[in-house]
């Protein structure tokens, strides 16, 4: 358990079979499910991976009285308890079909009943007949929030009217915006981003001819990263703002500072596994990213989380129509003892942009200010962050105009 | 107004020296031919192109001022071939750039100037070093300093001039005695740098067979080059990085 774990979250890139760090959740699920449900979604819809392009899709079906509102809506969850999620978790049966993932074009029945609830905005009554209903334990996953039971559906019914959105009825109907446009324009919109997701996912977005089932872990970051490339657009012509301005916030023992510094658009996110957190062991593991103007060109080595945080940051500049430089410091302590998904930093970014920021003169005393609240030693990360350094170092071509 | 013949390779050298760091500029014209000056929108660099008379086959001008897509203008003049020649019309009152080349004629609409950033006065600097390099070894050095680092220093003593990368654990020197350059004026001098910015310049420069950089002490550096044996010539300023401790 080490960097590479850092890296991997439970991808089995160290050979193994199984990860012995994923592993140790799978007894939390308890449910008997029966073969015949009659139940609400929340809404919410799955498509696998595995398989690809003939994959399994399928709804999430709530079967506990938690109010299916909340148990597919991170954006709910920001706060909580660790055991919160996990109890939504494993009180939603995800029922599957496999499909082939061009069929999202022209959908037979069941697909069409899991588009419909793709586009609706509140939970609706499905019924779902099943073959077979697969073991009674917790999927972990770097990406997605943590799965609980799955079975086979042979059959699949929507027994209630979707609620859709008439926002999100456009977006669908528009069959020649690129998915990047759209899925800004329903950000702007004030569509949740896991609304986006799930319209992505359920192949409703994009031209026309485009137009496929995506896998959900996919849609998750497609949507974070061309939405967020919409927006660096934007913010690259707005001004700078012109103090610097710092964010915190700390939920599920994620501690996220937010500093955003006068400067031309970048992102910097160092990533600090504090010893004895969920993906390190002994020793703190730090990883970091950046980028500058232009686009980000390689997939982040932070997975992704990177896009996750940026979203936030952007979406922040974007309502004000300012430009900054902005580096987000995630500390992740001991206390986060089961791996939650991306959403956990979203919205820790997000909470974090809501909070009033401090703000300060200079860079030097908004660092010091987050150094105070980073328990691991500062000279293990702050190095490492060399945009910053850069911003520090970086002098302009006026400071030398009347020299 | 411009009515201009030029070689298509002079000219996408020369839009491609502004395009490192700003997609849109301002074209000065006038009798003695065509200039154009540009800052980055980070202010840390400064782009000034000339294109004398000479430069061009045939040049009929008026004294004018343009707002140019130099991006747009960049990405349609990587179609033409080696050998080409491109007819170049600007003109300010129907607001249109026209340019033609091998059959193709493409046209576009100029910007009005104001809106594009006014170009900043050039700094007076007094930079004591000068060094004259081989284009290719200047490429080598950089891109060398890039797998390793994002800031590279450059430095010179009595008899050597030094391009100096460092990372988390490795470093490369890259170093070239009196010998070695081309021309050197030697001095005591030491500035850091953006490798960002140096491996952008490195792509027009390499396109000639030298550079010539002026280096001071945390100072801002001149690198300059020539376009077809100095009919035409390109200067950028990059201010330094200063290490704070």
């Amino acid at each position: 358990m080490s960097r590479l774990c850092v890296r991997c979250k439970g991808n089995l890139l160290c050979g193994r079979s199984k990860c012995p760090i994923t592993e140790r959740f799978r007894f939390l699920s308890r449910y008997e499910v029966r073969d015949h449900l009659i139940d609400p979604t929340p809404p919410s819809v799955f498509v696998g991976r595995y398989g690809y392009p003939a994959v399994n899709a399928g709804p999430l079906i709530s079967i506990t009285d938690a109010p299916p509102e909340i148990t597919d809506n991170p954006g709910e969850w920001a706060g909580g308890r660790i055991e919160d999620v996990l109890r939504f978790r494993t009180g939603l049966v995800r029922g599957n079909f496999r499909v082939n993932v061009e069929e999202a074009r022209d959908p037979g029945r069941m697909l069409q009943y899991v588009q419909e609830i793709a586009l609706s905005g509140s939970p609706i009554d499905v019924e779902a007949k099943f073959s077979k209903i697969g073991n009674n334990s917790m999927r972990f996953d770097d990406t997605l929030a943590p799965h609980g039971i799955s079975g086979t559906v042979k059959d699949l019914r929507v027994v209630d009217n979707p609620k859709v959105p008439h926002k999100v009825e456009r977006a669908v109907g528009d069959t020649d915006a690129r998915v990047s446009e759209i899925t800004a324009e329903l950000l702007d919109n004030g569509v949740s981003t896991y609304h986006i997701q799930r319209l992505l996912t359920a192949g409703l977005l994009g031209k026309k001819r485009d137009r496929r089932l995506v896998p959900t872990r996919w849609a998750v970051t497609a949507v974070h990263d061309t939405a967020g490339k919409e927006l660096i657009a934007r913010i690259m012509m707005y001004d700078q703002i012109n103090e610097f301005l710092l964010f915190s916030y700390e939920h599920f023992g994620n501690h996220f500072e937010v500093l955003l510094m006068p400067a031309p658009y970048f992102f910097e996110i160092v990533e600090i596994w504090t010893k004895n957190s969920l993906w390190s062991s002994g020793s703190a593991v730090i990883e970091v990213d950046r980028e500058r103007r232009g686009v980000k060109k390689t997939y982040s080595v932070l997975g992704g989380g990177y896009y996750a945080g940026r979203l936030p940051v952007l979406e922040y500049l974007n309502e004000r129509k300012k430009q900054a430089g902005a580096m987000v410091v995630r500390e992740i302590h001991p206390s986060y003892w089961a791996p939650l998904g991306v959403w956990v930093v979203e919205e820790g970014v997000r909470n974090a942009m809501k909070s009033k920021p401090e703000i300060f003169e200079n860079v030097d005393q908004a660092v010091e200010r987050i150094k105070n609240r980073i328990r691991t030693p500062f000279q293990k990360w702050l190095p490492r962050l060399s945009m910053l350094r850069e911003f520090k170092e970086q002098r302009s071509i006026y400071d030398f105009l009347n020299g | 107004m411009l009515d201009a013949l030029i070689s298509a390779e002079i000219l996408r050298t020369g839009v491609e020296s502004i395009i490192t760091l700003v997609p849109e500029s301002r074209f000065r014209i006038s009798e003695n031919g065509l200039t154009s000056r540009a800052v980055d929108p980070a202010n840390v660099a400064m782009v000034s192109l000339e294109l004398k008379k000479d430069a061009f086959d045939s040049f009929s001008a008026t004294e004018s001022e343009a707002g140019v897509d130099v991006s747009k203008l960049y990405e349609i003049l990587k179609m033409a071939k080696k050998g080409d020649t491109v007819e170049l019309l600007v003109d300010e009152d129907r607001g249109k750039l026209e340019i033609r080349f091998s059959g193709l004629k493409y046209s576009y609409n100029l910007i009005d100037p104001s809106a594009i950033r006014k170009e900043p006065k050039v700094p007076n600097l007094d930079l004591p070093a000068r060094i004259t390099m081989k284009s290719e070894d200047f490429k080598k050095a950089i891109m060398a300093g890039e797998k390793i680092s994002d800031h590279v220093v450059l430095r010179t003593d009595e008899d050597n001039f030094y391009i100096e990368a460092e990372g988390d654990t490795d470093r490369i020197v890259f170093s070239l005695s009196k010998a070695e350059l081309i021309d050197f004026t030697p001095s005591n001098a030491r500035s850091m740098f953006s490798i960002d910015y140096l491996k952008e310049f490195v792509k027009p420069i390499s396109r000639s067979e030298a550079v010539t950089i002026h280096l001071g002490t945390d100072y801002p550096a001149r690198f300059e080059f020539d376009i077809s044996g100095g009919k035409g010539k390109v200067e950028y300023l990059l201010a330094p990085r200063i290490e704070s401790e």
